[in-house]
């Protein structure tokens, strides 16, 4: 399941496991921020946010990176990202190929 | 909803719009429903149903309760213009209360809201890791998906905005009067890609309130009562997981059971109200409940058809997007004063007997389909 949950949403369990996926998705649809509204963003601008679908059928709110101009139906694949404050955060970037956009 | 009594709306209140410094939220909402009793011909006693939408800079039940000594037999907070018309329409259609309060009021353009997080529920910070701030960036991605999928363009979507300009141009009580043109919209910077700061609707203070009653109290109110002919509702928490995410589902289940138990057709509406706090969202409005077919509504309303004069206005107020950010109190409001005939300037009158409001919650969580009308009492 993705975004991350406390719980399934259909039986409600909280009793959640990790697994691996492959890393490789197709994007559903991309925004791109030309205002910030958040001042450690400012300095990025303009960036892109998107809806990726993983391959496994998992859907994520995320970042496209070092993808000049993106196109609805992209393969892409994971990479990961440092954020102030520590930790890293899964993002996007092009695979190359036009997937099947469900 | 069938087998309910009907409910009629009596009064209707706005206080100023816009920016209006030295008010609280609540001090806006009180304004608008002493103008609303006023109109309804009732006092505070009449009420026995009272809804008070929380908001940002006001909107607690209890002090606005107290602030207008309200005694009524079913109180409560809501979160959405539909939670509190849905709230109205069950208390008054059950026979639990007679005459139903509704109000709204917020500072947010003084005190500066800047609607920083988005609606997506993801969870602690998850959204704002990737810089996916404001509600504004569901629309976004909507819109971007329409254009890979139907070959819409940028400046389709600026019918919607050029559409409510004008209407608002024609609007004394609306904030953004100032008429806008194709080439105008297209100059206008992004803020979120497509969308344009045009697209967005801007925050405003203000207030609005409502006045709902059944046969019996709409009898003693002495000014025109507007009928809800029909009403129908639903609601849908699925954001991202839902196979169709990008086109608002959720409001399929409102058009089908509206269209499906009542007598009336799209073709009936003369008037259509959409809460529009993004344009995109006129678009899923129009075809969700039927008005065009699925993945054309940004060719339709191309052509002036949706503007006043056209063959199905929508916002003759210049909406949420131009007239003022009351998340769909206003649209109730000019629903009933476009029925009453009782609109300031003539060329924003729009011929009407039927009037359809379409509402919404945050993330269209929420939906409620309203359909007003002239039938009296």
């Amino acid at each position: 399941m993705g975004p991350p949950a406390e719980n399934c949403s259909r039986c409600l369990s909280m009793d959640l496991d990790w697994i691996e996926v492959s890393g490789a998705g197709t994007v559903i649809s991309y925004a791109t921020y030309h205002k910030a509204w958040n001042s450690a963003f400012e300095l990025i601008l303009p960036y892109t946010i998107a809806i990726v679908e993983l391959d496994e059928g998992v859907r994520l709110l995320t970042d496209l990176v070092d993808v000049a101009a993106p196109e609805v139906g992209e393969r892409v694949r994971v990479a990961f990202e440092p954020r102030d404050g520590g930790g890293v955060v899964p993002v996007f970037s092009r695979l190359g190929g036009l997937g099947d956009p469900r | 909803v069938e087998s309910l009594r009907p409910a009629y709306i009596v009064g209707v209140g706005a206080s100023p719009q816009g920016k209006v410094p030295g008010h609280s939220g609540d001090d806006l909402a009180i304004w608008a429903l002493r103008l609303a009793l006023e109109d309804a011909k009732c006092t505070m006693a009449d009420l026995d149903g009272l809804a008070v939408q929380q908001s940002f800079g006001g909107g607690s039940l209890a002090e606005i309760g107290h602030r207008i000594g309200a005694e009524p037999r079913v109180s409560l907070n809501v979160t959405s213009h539909t939670e509190a018309l849905n709230f109205a329409l069950m208390a008054i259609g059950s026979g639990i209360c007679e005459t139903v309060g509704i109000l709204y009021g917020t500072n947010q353009k003084t005190n500066r809201n800047s609607f920083v997080a988005s609606t997506y529920h993801t969870g602690g910070n998850y959204s704002a890791a990737y810089g996916i701030f404001s509600p504004g960036a569901t629309a976004a991605l909507n819109y971007r998906r329409r254009m890979h999928d139907f070959g819409a363009t940028e400046a389709q979507l600026g019918s919607v905005a050029i559409a409510q300009s004008k209407a608002a141009a024609l609007n004394p009580l609306a904030v953004y009067r100032q008429p806008l043109t194709l080439s105008q919209y297209l100059e206008t910077p992004y803020v979120i890609e497509p969308l344009r700061v045009v697209d967005f609707a801007m925050v405003s203070d203000g207030g609005f309130a409502i006045i709902l009653s059944g046969r019996d109290g709409a009898a003693r109110s002495v000014s025109e009562a507007v009928r809800v002919a029909f009403w129908a509702t639903s609601s849908s928490f699925l954001e991202l997981e839902h196979p169709d995410a990008m086109y608002h589902p959720s409001l399929k289940r409102t058009a089908a059971e509206l269209w499906g138990k009542s007598s009336y057709k799209p073709g009936d509406i003369d008037l259509l109200y959409v809460q529009d706090a993004f344009t995109p969202n006129v678009l899923a409005a129009l075809e969700n409940y039927g008005f065009c077919e699925f993945g054309t509504a940004h060719e339709w309303i191309s052509g002036g058809r949706i503007e006043i004069g056209g063959a199905l206005p929508v916002n003759a107020n210049g909406g949420q997007n131009r007239m003022t950010y009351m998340v769909g109190w206003q649209n109730t409001h000019d629903a009933v004063c476009q029925l009453r005939r009782k609109v300031e300037m003539k060329e924003r009158r729009v011929e009407c007997d039927t009037v359809m409001c379409t509402y919404t919650s945050g993330h269209w969580q929420e939906s409620l389909a309203v359909i007003y009308d002239r039938t009296g009492l």
